[in-house]
């Protein structure tokens, strides 16, 4: 099977050999871009291999894989939408926790523990809704895009530091918003009081 | 891995459950790549352009469940009409806004003139024990010919309201240190290669209730519920500042035609500004509004409002969570300088691309 830095540089001769980047790629932009902003998706995957085929001549071929280079552009496109996904994220807070709590809910175990993905959940939307938006992309691309440091870095076209540096702010917002940080410094309080707040909320 | 694997986890599970791409957007796609890499001589027009869609109208893939969802794929029938509508003093009050907002005049903008839309806008910052009001102001210059440059302008986000000694700590610890305001310019409106505000606008049904059902299709499987959403997505069109008086009206008696929207506030005061606000209760301590001046029709802004304590760290029940006013007028300048892409970015490509990348940093 050719590499994608292989089905590249034949498109430069062949453009349309560019369509085997299509079809090997298109649904795993399409469902960072559906996650992130919902419905709009199909257009953020059909523009980001457009822009991929016209600045294909700039793809660093010695790299193989062309995901965090193609998540990048998705990324950028993603930022017009910005009023939709914390629409989405705000969905999240609201009611949507509860419907994603139900459908993870086989995944983790019983009740208690589907009570607690809806609160965790609201919180990381919360959370991830109030982050600044590079953090959030980020963030985003190392947690669904499947992407390391170096990928992540790609993607945003920023040094491998700046990606460290931006995760591990994102990450202890998400920490914070969780309440875990409280629990490792007060033991015995951290899970109750977390408890106490599912029962608030949920009122 | 660590103590933070737990949320990383939670996260990788979020909406883990979304929809293949359909046959027919990949069809689209690759076909519009095609063609792209494929050019016919007589096709001058640029490919993704022509591609794109009506922006937030487009009606895309259905994803989730749900009785909007099974009536979009049945598409025999809306849901706006046979369930009912607003409560009848707010559907009244809606249908004289509309009367009174077609003979306000749409602001007339001269050659070399702007329209300039003023945006204030106040948001929740939450933390996990306390909240405060954060408050930035923004103006969008739009030049009488829409090729030319458009000028965005983003004021520093400031702490506007705190509740009680955590929030102010919050506060100081979170707020943002800049000073200066973001300016961004973009032929077109295309900020961030993205549509301009009016985008789509002039493609609306300018029947109320086909309205309302063209929104219920195309927000279908969104937001809390489908009719949350309608009123979510009207207040997001009226929002941009650029809707023409005819369609304004329109959209008032979409609204009107949206089950459990009430007049919740008849003295509801933004930024100076009091009209009546047209809300829904959400049933998660929530209550999204629009606010009409009742004399000249024109929208004052949006509001969230916390119906109970608790909703939100620290926030009273009563107080706004955020909310948006909008004003426009027509102005004989806009401001100069700022960049294609805003602070930090920089444009990647041909001039006009519109792709703007990270500085480095």
């Amino acid at each position: 099977m050719s590499t994608d830095s292989e089905i590249i540089r034949r498109s430069r001769d062949t453009p349309a050999a560019f369509a085997e980047l299509y079809d090997r790629h298109a649904a795993v932009i399409h469902r960072y871009a559906s996650r992130r902003i919902g419905e709009a998706a199909d257009d953020i995957m059909s523009e980001t291999f457009l822009i991929a085929f016209e600045r294909r001549a700039a793809f660093d071929e010695r790299l193989t894989d062309a995901r965090p280079w193609l998540y990048g552009i998705a990324t950028t496109l993603l930022k017009r939408h910005r009023r939709q996904e914390a629409r989405a994220w705000r969905g999240l807070v609201a009611g949507g926790a509860a419907q994603q709590a139900d459908a993870i809910q086989d995944a983790i175990g019983g009740h208690d523990d589907r009570l607690d993905a809806e609160l965790g959940i609201r919180r990381l939307a919360v959370a991830i809704r109030r982050m600044p938006a590079r953090d959030r992309d980020a963030l985003l691309l190392y947690a669904w895009g499947d992407l390391d440091y170096e990928g992540v870095a790609r993607a945003l076209d920023v040094p491998v530091g700046t990606v460290r540096s931006r995760l591990n702010r994102a990450r202890r917002q998400l920490r914070q918003a969780s309440g875990r940080e409280a629990s490792a410094q007060e033991v015995d309080h951290g899970r109750d009081s977390g408890r106490t707040d599912t029962a608030a909320q949920g009122a | 891995m660590d103590v933070t694997q737990d949320e990383l986890t939670l996260l990788r599970k979020v909406r883990d459950d979304v929809a293949e791409p359909s046959t027919t957007a990949l069809n689209a796609g690759r076909a519009a790549l095609l063609e792209a890499a494929e050019p016919a001589a007589a096709k001058p027009i640029k490919p993704h352009r022509a591609l794109r869609r009506a922006g937030w109208t487009t009606l895309g893939v259905v994803a989730a469940g749900g009785l909007a969802t099974a009536l979009v794929l049945g598409n025999v029938i809306g849901l706006a009409g046979w369930r009912g509508g607003a409560d009848p003093a707010a559907a009244d009050s809606l249908s004289r806004a509309a009367a009174a907002t077609i003979k306000t005049a749409d602001p007339v903008v001269g050659p070399g003139q702007y329209l300039e839309v003023s945006t204030k806008a106040v948001y929740a910052a939450i933390s996990q024990s306390s909240t405060y009001l954060a408050h930035q102001d923004g103006q969008v210059y739009i030049p009488a010919d829409h090729d030319a440059d458009w000028v965005w302008v983003r004021d520093p986000e400031i702490a506007a309201k705190t509740f009680g000694p955590a929030s102010e700590r919050q506060a100081a610890e979170e707020a943002p240190t800049t000073s200066a305001p973001d300016i961004i310019r973009a032929a077109q409106g295309a900020f961030y290669n993205g549509r301009p505000m009016d985008w789509g606008l002039r493609a609306l049904p300018h029947d109320p209730q086909q309205l309302l059902n063209y929104i219920y299709r195309t927000t279908a499987g969104r937001g809390v519920s489908p009719d949350g959403e309608a009123l979510g997505t009207i207040a997001d069109i009226l929002r941009t500042g650029v809707v023409p008086a005819e369609l304004r009206a329109v959209l008032y008696r979409a609204l009107a035609g949206i089950p459990g929207v009430t007049i919740s506030d008849t003295t509801a005061t933004l930024d100076g500004r009091t009209g009546v606000a047209f809300g829904r209760d959400e049933g998660n301590g929530l209550r999204q509004e629009i606010i009409i001046d009742p004399a000249t029709g024109l929208m004052i802004g949006e509001r969230e409002v916390v119906l109970r304590e608790g909703v939100l760290p620290g926030v009273p029940a009563g107080e706004s969570m955020g909310w948006t006013s909008v004003t426009t007028t027509v102005v004989d300048a806009a401001p100069s300088g700022g960049t294609l892409c805003g602070t930090g970015m920089h444009p990647v490509g041909a001039a006009g691309s519109g792709q703007c990348a990270g500085a480095g940093k």
